[in-house]
């Protein structure tokens, strides 16, 4: 009771002023004015998600070639006008979205505005650019190959999700890539790219009222076209699926993937109160009993992923120099009958809240990194407005909740097994 | 309009930016930032008794100390350390680097004490347990071994070895499997011994306290720390090369990760600030270096293609970095040497003026959030860049002249005698360089 008490009062919630455009454009702004900088972030409904099989990775070149060029600017005096306004400007392509964004000093914001509604309306794609910046992507496309731990996770997804979009790559599979045309890419940006499907954040040193002048006066007048995603149902998983992949490596490691909830399940506070307990600090179940006490792995790390259309729960396992993969594989079985049969400690409960808490304020340091996080609970999570209800939530949380979870989900036929193995000598 | 004024003004004080620096009886330094915009505190506790200081044969043990720091004390048990800080929601974690050893730290600011109570215990009464210290080298060991299967950390571990070859700094932090193995309790309380001196250390605070009550509780904790004279161990310049080295370290992968470079400047060195403007030029500045133009932008041949210059406090070097498919190394690396070449003699005014716009436009954006104030803080004061360092930033930018980056250029960049190390499916014979040496 007292810690809930002390969470109403840490927590004050964020505030955030949300206007709508007739086109169907959403703006959020949100006000910080601890330095004179504003993030400027424009993010699309569209990802990985949308692709369908022939197309994979569309939605991330369609995000590199963006940085190519419109009809006012070439895509070098893109690239240096921000580079002149001393900003750091970027993007990334996620599961559900496409984001551009640009962090400037407060006095300049407006350069981002108007380069991002140009960006929006007048793109290029220029077809001379697109085969140089294709070999871009393929470059770390092969850059992710070389990653191990990055490689079992594409291949667990691809085992885990038999016919759910979330089995795809963001990046992309490399034939797909080698294959997609400028005019795939350019009907792509024709499909998605518009206010109607977009949302424009301005996070920082701003005031909101100038803000929304500057959107109207950039995106009022723009055409806008929703695109409402198709819908996906997993067949639910009969039995345990296993899989090995071997490289040329020295040492293993092991994933396991469990089908889980996406955002807003109620199931979903426990997923991530589970993934503290489990190996969210050096107390944490596993870095304390495996990493430490043990000395079977390296690191023992959990994923709660949290979906708009789903979501899993995910282990990744790296055993110490001479520890068996299958006792390591035992071993964090062990932990989670551990969780599915025996209520948590008041204190180890008491702890993983108070560290969702600090975690909540800890995350308000960076004010851009509000303004991604409102994008993610927006655009994947029901509402940006979910971002303050989360911490609450999550102080509601029983031991009896997370047993009921554990149980319901931590089953031998709900997961994926894989091990990644070192080739075998020749 | 009396609403908007106040607002201005409610910017113009959050943003005066007040760096105080502090000094205990015995030599602790302790730099704060106050700052109430959220009731959190970031800290770093900061020793210079980083890996360079790693005697021969034990490279690895400045990593390992300040690991076991936080392994138990007199009076705490490892596991009562990390439930501790925790429980509250409350964050530590060693870090290790060249020049300094540390633990970093955030709490909510109710738990400021427990913070430094936490804090001092473990830096002043370790316990140095035999068992916690086979757990601590059978975790880097391993952890180095798991690196071996990630080329991008090898070849940042092999450049540094082959430039520096037997220097201090030839190593990464972490040491080798070889010689972490090989460090007993004894070495590790020595090593303690030697550089864990208040006056061998500086904290630095950023966030939510009031800066006298935060002197006092530390005063309360670290008042009786007792200060020695500090043995430092005396770390030569490292030596260069007089003609180009190679190295290729063989990995069955699509891509070679490209490392070329040579010795650069240290912290300290007058002609940073040109150096740096000079490094933007050519490699440095994202998507429009020359580097990136050519290699990503025309010709489509990297994903990451850049290039930097590291400074330590005994020694530094320059770095340029490509990775690309192992058909096109020759080819990348006859580029980044021809741009070596060409930034000694070819530099406009216009890219001059780029630089400097972008790095005083930027600036801000360093030190927007606590976490990047406490790390500008920690860089302020142990290279010694000065209180004002923040305001004067801009000056020193501006003060660049172009001929000072083409001398830059001419002496920190060496076409004619660098390192190349390649990490890849290649051979000495792919690469076609004639004066270089191949080392096996």
């Amino acid at each position: 009771m007292i810690n809930i008490i002390l969470a109403l009062i840490l927590l004050q919630p964020i505030e955030v002023k949300e206007y709508n455009l007739a086109n169907g454009l959403k703006v959020l702004i949100y006000e910080d004015h601890f330095a004179p900088v504003v993030s400027t972030q424009v993010h699309y409904r569209v990802g990985s998600y949308n692709e369908s099989s022939g197309l994979t990775g569309i939605s991330h070149l369609l995000e590199h070639m963006a940085f190519k060029g419109t009809k006012k600017h070439s895509a070098k005096e893109y690239n240096r006008i921000i580079e002149e306004a001393g900003g750091l400007e970027n993007a990334f392509t996620s599961i559900h979205r496409t984001v551009f964004y640009a962090h400037l000093q407060s006095d300049r914001y407006e350069l981002e505005l108007e380069l991002e509604a140009d960006r929006m309306q007048n793109l290029l794609i220029p077809p001379d650019e697109f085969i140089p910046e294709k070999g871009v992507v393929m470059e770390e496309r092969r850059l992710g190959e070389n990653d191990p731990h990055r490689t079992l996770f594409e291949h667990l997804d691809l085992v885990s999700f038999s016919y759910h979009p979330y089995r795809n790559p963001i990046i992309g599979f490399m034939s797909d890539i080698e294959r997609l045309t400028r005019d795939d890419v350019y009907n792509w940006y024709k499909k998605y790219y518009n206010p109607a499907n977009a949302i424009i954040i301005i996070a920082g040193d701003v005031n909101p009222e100038e803000a929304l002048k500057l959107v109207k006066k950039y995106y009022g007048k723009i055409k806008g076209r929703k695109e409402e995603d198709i819908l996906f149902e997993e067949p639910p998983q009969e039995g345990e699926k296993r899989f090995e992949l071997k490289k040329d490596i020295k040492t293993p490691a092991l994933a396991i993937q469990y089908h889980a909830v996406g955002l807003n399940h109620e199931d979903m506070y426990a997923f991530d109160v589970i993934s503290m307990i489990l190996s969210f600090g050096t107390s944490s179940r596993f870095e304390k009993n495996l990493v430490r006490e043990a000395g079977i792995a390296t690191t023992i790390n959990t994923y709660s992923s949290t979906l708009k259309h789903g979501g899993s729960f995910s282990i990744l396992g790296i055993p110490q120099k001479g520890v068996d993969i299958q006792s390591l594989e035992n071993e964090i079985y062990n932990e989670i009958e551990k969780l599915k049969n025996e209520p948590v400690a008041d204190e180890e409960l008491k702890k993983a809240k108070n560290q969702v808490l600090a975690q909540t304020i800890y995350r308000q340091d960076s004010a851009a990194g509000i303004g991604f996080a409102l994008g993610w609970w927006e655009i994947e999570g029901g509402g940006w407005q979910n971002i303050n209800r989360y911490p609450e939530e999550v102080q509601k949380l029983t031991k009896e909740d997370i047993i009921e979870v554990a149980q319901k989900y931590f089953r031998k036929d709900n997961r994926t097994v894989g091990y990644l193995l070192p080739k075998e000598e020749k | 309009m009396r609403k908007i004024s106040l607002l201005l003004l409610s910017i113009a004080f959050a943003y005066a930016i007040n760096i105080q620096r502090d000094t205990l009886p015995n030599g602790l330094v302790i730099l704060t930032v106050e700052a109430h915009k959220l009731p959190m505190i970031e800290m770093r506790a900061v020793t210079y008794a980083g890996s360079v200081f790693d005697p021969a044969g034990k490279q690895g043990i400045a990593t390992v100390v300040n690991q076991i720091l936080l392994r138990g004390t007199k009076s705490r048990a490892s596991n009562e350390i990390a439930q501790a800080i925790e429980s509250v929601g409350g964050e530590f974690f060693p870090f290790t680097d060249e020049d300094h050893a540390g633990i970093s730290g955030r709490v909510l600011s109710k738990d400021l004490y427990l913070l430094i109570d936490l804090l001092s215990d473990c830096i002043q009464n370790p316990l140095f347990d035999s068992v916690e210290l086979l757990r601590i080298k059978s975790e880097v060991i391993s952890q180095i071994k798991a690196e071996e299967d990630r080329p991008f950390s090898i070849s940042k571990r092999e450049f540094r070895r082959l430039v520096f070859s037997d220097h201090p700094l030839g190593h990464i932090p972490q040491g080798f499997d070889s010689t972490v193995g090989n460090i007993s309790l004894s070495d590790i309380k020595e090593f303690y011994n030697q550089y864990y001196l208040p006056n061998n250390t500086f904290f630095v605070f950023v966030g939510d306290f009031q800066k006298d009550s935060l002197i006092s509780i530390l005063d309360e904790k670290f008042g009786n720390w007792e200060r020695r004279k500090l043995q430092k161990t005396k770390i030569d310049a490292p030596s260069e090369t007089s003609k180009p080295l190679g190295k290729i370290i063989h990995m069955d992968i699509s891509q070679a990760y490209i490392l070329l470079g040579n010795l650069g400047p240290k912290y300290g060195d007058a002609d940073w600030y040109e150096t740096r403007v000079m490094n933007y030029i050519l490699g440095g500045a994202g998507l429009t270096s020359r580097i990136s133009e050519i290699i990503r932008e025309k010709r489509g041949l990297a994903y990451i293609a850049y290039s930097y210059f590291q400074r330590f406090k005994t020694g530094g070097y320059f770095n340029a970095l490509v990775q690309t498919r192992k058909e096109m190394a020759n080819e990348v690396v006859q580029i980044l040497i021809s741009e070596m070449e060409r930034i000694q003699d070819t530099i406009d005014v216009v890219e001059l003026s780029r630089a400097k716009k972008f790095y005083t436009g930027y600036f801000p954006l360093t030190h927007d959030t606590y976490r990047e104030m406490t790390s500008i803080v920690l860089q302020i004061e142990s290279q010694n860049l000065g209180l004002d360092y923040l305001s004067q930033f801009k000056k020193l930018i501006e003060a660049v002249k172009l001929n000072e980056l083409k001398a830059a250029a001419q002496k920190y960049l060496h076409p004619d005698r660098f390192y190349l190390l390649i990490v890849g499916d290649l051979k000495p014979e792919d690469i076609k360089l004639e004066r270089i040496e191949w080392i096996e």
